[in-house]
């Protein structure tokens, strides 16, 4: 087995390109950075971040990885070994250890020694042995393409209106920072969103930043007002980044389905364990990120053509059958369609085995965290119908800038004017340009729900509109300015009267019921304040929970990212550290904090477990009760319970030593010995 | 994304921009599917329905070709949501059939005993089912097929009615198209309507006033060449209809009967009010045995709109006729529009009435709302008032008055109704006008008779109730001055409207003048009145009082 110190030497001798995959693979090692070789290997080599590693890898590797540290070495398994060595989880040894470690081709490898203790037992039964044969869906690329573009056009007007309840009077919250139940409701009919979809768009808002909890009004408050300035492929980038990067747990889930239901039928609902209680405080959940991202690359793995590249031997055999369900029969491409260029997605249960094979350690949460995160996916349009879409392709392959372009693509540009009917409504005939549309909902009450804005004018709404101090001839030029028809004369008219009635002294002999005064409520319906004599909310506090605004990754003009192996779906921000961190270990020895440096106490404990492990003998260096260095030579007997037992030579006494008291360890020389005695 | 004429709302309305060159396209393609909702002058707007759906369903079509219709013509992204619920809502319809076995009579069979077993367990639905047959066929009472349809349908699984209709007596009818003095033939979308609802089997027309109902009923009952018992609001009514058929049809006066509370024919072709129909003695409704009379192979309800409870109840009875429905406004007040699709039929034909106007077919209209200001005394008065008080109060204003006064003097020499819902403003409007008075007490033959003269033109002002709201044809009406009605009613003020549409032989426009006390509830009650209208297109104008058209006279003082 590979030292600690062998580990350091090893990774000092691996290229830059070696070195930039690694910390890409493992990034738990350079948080925060290290400052030497030393510390990264003591860093790779602790439980927590062996375990995260040995997360990412599937069957074969993982059967490779447990023969190879029992000695048992299966020439089939020799392929893997170089995967598990670009996680350095073993390490390249010089050819005077060949006999001990495993011929690899040209290479020659040992287990690293920390490993062994990590891996247990096996994993749940239900993983496959063999990669499972997808089994793919056709989905009509109409009707893929279809799905995710309306999904992230849902997505960015309801977060629009969201965002516009929130910089109002803020969104209630329970104490923690949930919204409770009834602030749900309230604001679900306020955004116009079901409440389902409102859980989600809350959650999504929060770990992108965008809003931020005052703790001591308990109130969600804008926090980033910037996204709304950002262009739209911009303001999706900055809230699939947030989601992939997320520590929380899923906030969406399926409809109840029959198990038959295939990704097509997907029906996002409240099901996640943050459906009821969103922004509910949650311990974070460590594998929650690497969770999506394994879903996405499994997704681009199993689309056809693979929109991800896919490791050499995890190649599953396809054995592709096109399935339907019957209700799906309309969206998906059937004999009719056959004609009509499909794509094709995985069904549910192929998907999971397919995760559960490539990723067993984490296939029991997996099961059910999986329903949630297609949820996800689908109400981000990262899937449309259950397929990957060409943006969510950009995303697996982290290509931030086509991914852009692809949202771009698919989404209505901004239009400046609406038509004004006799019916005294306003239809813009699509996106309505957001500075335009702010304008507009000061005079006319918004209807309905979808790309198209409606706006209804009555006299109400537009007193609104002057009391909020817009004059006559303010409203009749935007009105002009914007309006790709005639305004209606009965319009003018009405105009007229609100700025007649909003000025009249003493027009208080009409109780008017559905006039001016009820109007206000329902043309402003997200409390929206229009003046500040009607509404005041507290000034802003210093947001308990504001998380840092990602705002270099999504500027209109700003190269967004520079593409990275598809396989670590990592942020730009991410290699940008990878690099930095390289530079950092070549300046510096290997060694360079010894004993000091955060490799001190790796290297202690790895003495006293070699020391137990072969009846070596070491010198301790101890603090005692009062603060005194102690040094003395013992035979360490074991390492268990946070104490070190051992003897001291010649004596047959036994001596027990905390842990945390130990300063320093090494092996004895005879010098030391003789001098000791 | 497409440059298409339609854009497809989250909320399951469809917009359809008027001007688009592919929108009559796109129109007749959702037609089938969706329902014309709102008709303004640049994009109209449709709505998806589980009811609409299932007729689409009905008529042979599949989900597919409505997914496929919608990503076509939208321009924008559909909901993929929307576009499950249409698959899973479709797929809902057929599930359970209505059949005729030869041995058990009317059978509900399903491919799906759980289906079965779900609607089977519902109390409401149980009393209507007979013995059971096997998993999955039950026996139904053969008087509950209506109910039983209804029920089903709000249950959400809509039986599909394979049991077929009973053809009634036979009774030869045909149409007098191109014979006679004064030639004339079925309009195109009057001959579309008939073979829209012959088609379907069952079903509603929607059509503006003016525009010819009465002419396709005449038509379905020549397709049809069976006895027929035609429901109609009222005697006055009933005389028209009566009129009408001996004009368009070979029908002669012996074979056409009224029953109505004055007369009791029962003929082939029997014309009923539904006063008569749901008369009351001892507790019973004495003149529902009319219905089963007759082996009537046709059922016409005429203004389908106010067809009342009790005949609702017997039509669910009558499901193994043919039934037709006409209305020009299918706006209930009472939000029972959903029951008369589902016990007469769906909509089978509905055009927006700028569409007809276009074509010449009904008489342009000028819809003007005129504001007057309440006397400081009834300012008064209004602003002490009880709540239930407050309309009644403005809607009768004496300003209102005074107006309907100066209008009618612009307008002389044209046919003008005053129409109002209070019958003390109304006396005072009769004596100021100088203009007889027609409401509810006065008998039919005196109605007839001023009807006549105004027809004629000698009289060319009448003050009118709600008397007068439907069913009265008065072509040469061209000028209509509202001064008070039913609060917020929009089918009514839609109605009244109707009085004016019949083209004029000068092809003027009409002038539909609605009477509001500014700054009272008279306002809000004006602008929901005024809805239906301005979604069909007809964009009101609003002026003060002092800005109305005045005679010449008026302008000197």
């Amino acid at each position: 087995m590979a030292a600690l110190a062998a580990l350091a030497t090893e990774l000092s001798g691996r290229s830059d390109a070696e070195l930039l995959r690694l910390l890409q693979l493992r990034p738990d090692a350079m948080t925060p950075p290290v400052p030497d070789f030393a510390a990264l290997a003591a860093r790779l080599s602790m439980r927590t971040s062996i375990n995260l590693a040995l997360d990412r890898l599937n069957v074969l590797q993982l059967q490779t990885l447990a023969g190879f540290v029992v000695g048992a070495h299966s020439p089939s398994h020799r392929r893997f070994l170089p995967a598990l060595h670009d996680l350095a989880l073993v390490v390249q040894v010089s050819p005077a250890h060949r006999p001990l470690g495993h011929d690899a081709g040209a290479h020659h490898f040992l287990p690293l020694a920390a490993v062994a203790p990590v891996l247990g037992g096996g994993f749940a039964a239900e993983v496959p042995p063999l990669l499972p044969p997808p089994e793919p869906l056709t989905v009509r690329l109409r009707i893929r393409d279809n799905a995710s573009a309306a999904a992230i056009d849902m997505l960015l007007r309801g977060m629009a209106t969201l965002l516009d309840c929130a910089s109002a009077a803020g969104i209630d919250s329970l104490r923690g920072g949930a919204v409770g139940v009834r602030g749900l409701r309230t604001l679900a009919k306020s955004t116009q969103l079901d409440e389902a979809r409102l859980c989600f768009y809350l959650e999504l808002a929060a770990i992108a930043g965008l809003i931020a909890l005052d703790g001591v009004a308990l109130r969600w408050r804008v926090a980033a007002a910037e996204w709304s300035a950002l262009d739209r492929p911009g303001q999706w980038i900055v809230l699939v980044q947030a989601w992939l990067n997320s520590s929380r747990p899923s906030a969406a889930g399926f409809a109840p389905g029959n198990g038959r239901q295939s990704p097509q039928t997907v029906r996002p609902l409240a099901a996640g364990p943050l459906a009821a209680r969103p922004l509910a405080p949650a311990t974070p959940h460590r594998h929650a990120a690497t969770w999506r991202r394994n879903v996405v690359l499994a997704l681009a793995q199993l689309s056809d053509p693979p929109a991800a590249a896919i490791p050499a031997g995890c190649m599953p055999t396809a054995s592709a059958s096109t399935a339907t369900a019957s209700t799906t029969t309309a969206l998906a491409a059937t004999a009719t369609t056959a004609t009509a260029p499909a794509a094709t997605a995985p069904t549910s249960a192929s998907l999971l085995s397919f995760l559960a094979w490539r990723h067993p350690r984490q296939s029991e949460h997996m099961a059910t965290q999986l329903p949630g995160v297609l949820a996800e996916l689908e109400l981000l349009g990262i899937t449309g119908a259950g397929a990957l879409s060409g943006s969510g392709c950009a995303v697996a392959n982290a290509d931030w800038d086509g991914a852009a372009d692809c949202v771009g693509g698919l989404l209505p540009a901004p239009i400046q004017h609406f038509l004004i009917q006799g019916d005294l409504t306003a239809v813009a005939p699509g996106f309505l340009a957001p500075a335009v549309a702010a304008q507009l909902k000061l005079m006319a009450i918004p209807e309905g729900d979808g790309t198209a804005g409606i706006y209804r004018f009555s006299q109400g709404s537009l007193e609104v509109a002057i009391r909020s101090g817009m004059d006559k001839d303010a409203i009749l030029s935007f009105l002009q300015h914007h309006c790709s028809t005639a305004v209606p004369q009965s319009l003018g008219y009405l105009i007229g009267a609100a700025a007649r009635a909003a000025i009249a002294p003493n027009n208080n002999y009409l109780p008017n019921p559905s006039g001016a005064a009820n109007n206000f409520g329902a043309a402003n319906p997200a409390g929206i304040a229009t003046t500040p004599s009607v509404v005041s909310p507290a000034p802003p506090r210093q947001p308990v929970k504001a998380q840092k605004f990602p705002a270099d990754v999504a500027r209109p003009d700003a190269k967004r990212s520079q593409a990275v192996h598809p396989e670590t779906l990592q942020t730009a921000a991410t290699r940008a550290e990878a690099e930095a961190q390289i530079v950092q270990l070549r300046s510096r020895p290997v060694w360079a904090d010894t004993g000091g440096g955060e490799s001190g106490p790796a290297l202690v404990m790895e003495q006293l477990r070699q020391a137990v492990g072969i009846g070596g003998r070491i010198l301790l260096q101890a603090v005692d009760g009062t603060g005194t260095v102690e040094r003395v030579l013992l035979e360490p007997v074991s390492l268990e319970a946070g104490m070190l037992r051992a003897h001291l030579p010649g004596t047959g006494r036994e001596r027990r030593f905390s842990i945390h008291r130990i300063v320093a360890a090494e092996p004895a020389v005879e010098e030391q010995e003789d001098e000791h005695d | 994304m497409t440059e298409g004429p339609l854009i497809v709302q989250g909320d399951k309305t469809i917009l359809l921009e008027v001007a688009h060159p592919d929108s009559t396209e796109a129109r007749h393609a959702i037609a089938a599917f969706a329902e014309l909702e709102r008709a303004p002058e640049h994009m109209h707007s449709y709505r998806i329905t589980p009811l609409g759906l299932w007729n689409a369903r009905a008529a042979g079509l599949d989900a597919e070709q409505v997914v496929n219709t919608l990503l076509q013509y939208s321009r924008y992204p559909v909901p993929h949501a929307l576009l499950l619920d249409i698959a899973e809502i479709m797929a809902r319809y057929g599930r359970l059939r209505l059949e005729k076995d030869p041995q058990h009579g009317l059978v509900l069979r399903s491919d799906d005993e759980l289906i079965l077993a779900e609607v089977a367990h519902g109390k409401k639905i149980a009393a209507l089912l007979g013995p059971r047959i096997d998993a999955v066929s039950v026996v139904v009472h053969g008087s509950a097929r209506g109910e039983l349809k209804a029920l089903l349908l709000k249950a959400g699984w809509p039986a599909e009615d394979l049991a077929g209709y009973v053809d009634g007596t036979s009774h030869p009818i045909a149409l007098t198209e191109n014979t006679g003095a004064a030639p004339w033939s079925l309009r195109p979308y009057q001959r579309t309507a008939v073979e829209n609802f012959w088609a379907g089997g069952s079903g509603v027309v929607v059509l503006p006033c003016g525009a010819g109902k009465t002419i396709v009923g005449a038509a379905a009952m020549a397709a049809a060449g069976t006895t027929t018992l035609i429901l109609v609001t009222n005697t006055l009514s009933a005389r028209q209809w009566k009129a009408e058929l001996l004009k368009r049809t070979t029908l002669t006066e012996n074979e056409i009967g009224e029953y109505s509370g004055a007369v009791k024919e029962l003929r082939p072709v029997t014309i009923a009010t539904y006063q008569v129909m749901t008369t009351k003695r001892h507790g019973s409704y004495q003149h529902l045995d009319l219905l089963d009379e007759n082996d009537w192979g046709l059922l016409i309800y005429d203004e389908v709109h106010l067809l009342p409870a009790p005949i609702f109840r017997m039509t669910a009875e009558l499901q193994a006729r043919r039934r037709l429905g006409l209305t020009a406004t299918l706006v209930r007040e009472d939000g029972r529009e959903g029951e008369v699709f589902a016990l007469i039929g769906p909509k089978r034909y509905d055009a927006p009435w700028r569409d007809i106007e276009s074509q010449g077919y009904i008489a342009p209209a000028d819809c003007v709302e005129v504001r007057v200001d309440l006397a400081r005394s009834e300012r008064l008065a209004y602003a002490t008032a009880d709540d239930g008080e407050k309309y009644r109060l403005c809607a009768t204003s004496l300003a209102k008055s005074v107006a309907a006064q100066q209008l009618v003097r612009a307008h002389a020499g044209e046919q003008i109704l005053v129409i109002g819902q209070y019958l003390g403003q109304l006396d005072e409007l009769a004596a100021r006008l100088d203009a007889p008075l027609i409401n509810g007490t006065t008998p039919v033959a005196e109605r007839e008779r001023l009807f006549g003269e105004f027809r004629e033109g000698r009289l060319s002002t009448l003050v009118v109730s709600k008397v007068a709201n439907f069913s009265i044809d008065l072509p040469e009406a061209s000028v209509a001055i509202q001064v008070s009605g039913a609060f917020g009613s929009r089918q009514e003020e839609a109605q009244r409207l109707g009085r004016l549409m019949r083209p004029k032989t000068d092809g003027r426009t009409a002038r539909f003048y609605t009477l509001v006390a500014r700054d009272t509830v008279d306002a809000d009650f004006a602008a929901k009145r005024q809805r239906f209208l301005a979604e069909q297109g007809y964009a009101y104008r609003i002026m003060d009082a002092r800005d109305a058209p005045r005679a010449p006279d008026d302008l000197q003082e």
